[in-house]
């Protein structure tokens, strides 16, 4: 199951944020970018530190309840993405929506400067959401839970 | 071939669209001919070819980074400069680079190349001597490196169009950001 969705620039900007199975609500979504952010930026100092060889990248972590997914692009960017703990290695999701959906709908569109947010009517929505509808294990996400 | 392709193969990985070169250097000079035209200084227009190279780096530097398959970090300068001219050049320009004259400190190299498709019907009258013409490509490196979190400066040394033998890009790490 997928839950929710994060692109967050290198400065802590978050450029994009959906959800589509979040059962436990937070009551100010901007706190909730922020904390992300600090979270993948302290984790990614910390990994770095730790490993026997430099370059480390964060891929995955798991608790008991959820998993969480991070692509940490050369230029800053960070796509991370919470789905339920039977999803495995999901790193080719994330460089598909990078490469594939990312810079094709929103690099790529000359109207749109780096440091801008991805509105929510944007193709970059439409195609993203065509995209992880196909992945079976992230099970039916067509209709975002509205409660 | 002049259409626009946009090729999908079985694994679904896309492949570079490619564009007429003649057409692209065509296309770049109508550009800098009416800089001429507008500025009327041929350091001023030089300027404004790198301001525009600039900001064509910083999104194309994306589009190379996924295609290359290098998505992640560049942690060293050396590693970056030479993607950027060995891959990178031959990318987007369909020509091959070689990086020469390293400093001491590995802070400082030359991109050199022999053919530049931006200049291919270009000679330079006498007026506009202190144009550099392909000055875009400095823009480019200077803003596809920045995006990577190394500031730069990047400027032409030698020129075909100016007489020399070759071209040489002559690029410069100010800061690791």
């Amino acid at each position: 199951m997928l839950y929710n969705f994060y692109i967050l620039s290198g400065t802590g900007k978050c450029l994009y944020y959906e959800e589509w199975q979040r059962t436990k609500k937070v009551n100010s979504p901007e706190e909730d970018q922020k904390l992300m952010f600090g979270l993948m930026h302290s984790l990614t100092a910390f990994v770095t530190k730790l490993s026997p060889k430099p370059g480390a990248n964060l891929v995955h972590f798991t608790t008991d309840t959820f998993r969480c997914h991070v692509l940490h692009a050369a230029t800053g960017h960070m796509f991370v993405m919470n789905t339920d703990i039977n999803v495995g290695d999901s790193r080719d999701v994330l460089r598909h929506i990078y490469s594939e959906i990312y810079i094709e709908t929103v690099v790529k569109n000359p109207l749109h400067a780096k440091t801008d947010t991805i509105t929510s009517n944007s193709l970059f929505k439409s195609e993203l959401n065509a995209y992880l509808s196909q992945i079976p294990q992230f099970g039916n996400i067509a209709q975002p839970q509205q409660s | 071939k002049g259409e626009k392709m946009l090729k999908k193969d079985a694994g679904n990985v896309r492949v570079l669209e490619k564009v007429n070169s003649e057409l692209f250097s065509l296309t770049y000079g109508a550009i800098v001919t009416q800089l001429l035209n507008d500025f009327d200084d041929p350091i001023e227009v030089s300027a404004q070819l790198d301001k525009m190279g600039y900001n064509i780096g910083q999104r194309i530097v994306e589009e190379f980074l996924a295609k290359s398959n290098a998505v992640t970090k560049c942690t060293e300068f050396k590693e970056a400069i030479v993607a950027l001219s060995k891959s990178g050049f031959k990318m987007f320009l369909g020509v091959n680079a070689q990086l020469s004259n390293w400093s001491n400190d590995e802070t400082e190299v030359s991109i050199v190349f022999d053919e530049n498709p931006l200049s291919e019907f270009v000679e330079l009258s006498e007026k506009h001597r202190s144009l550099s013409f392909s000055n875009v490509l400095c823009g480019v490196i200077r803003g596809a490196l920045e995006m990577v979190f190394f500031r730069t400066t990047a400027m032409f040394v030698k020129d075909v169009l100016k007489g020399d033998d070759i071209n040489e890009i002559r690029v410069v790490l100010k800061e690791k950001m």
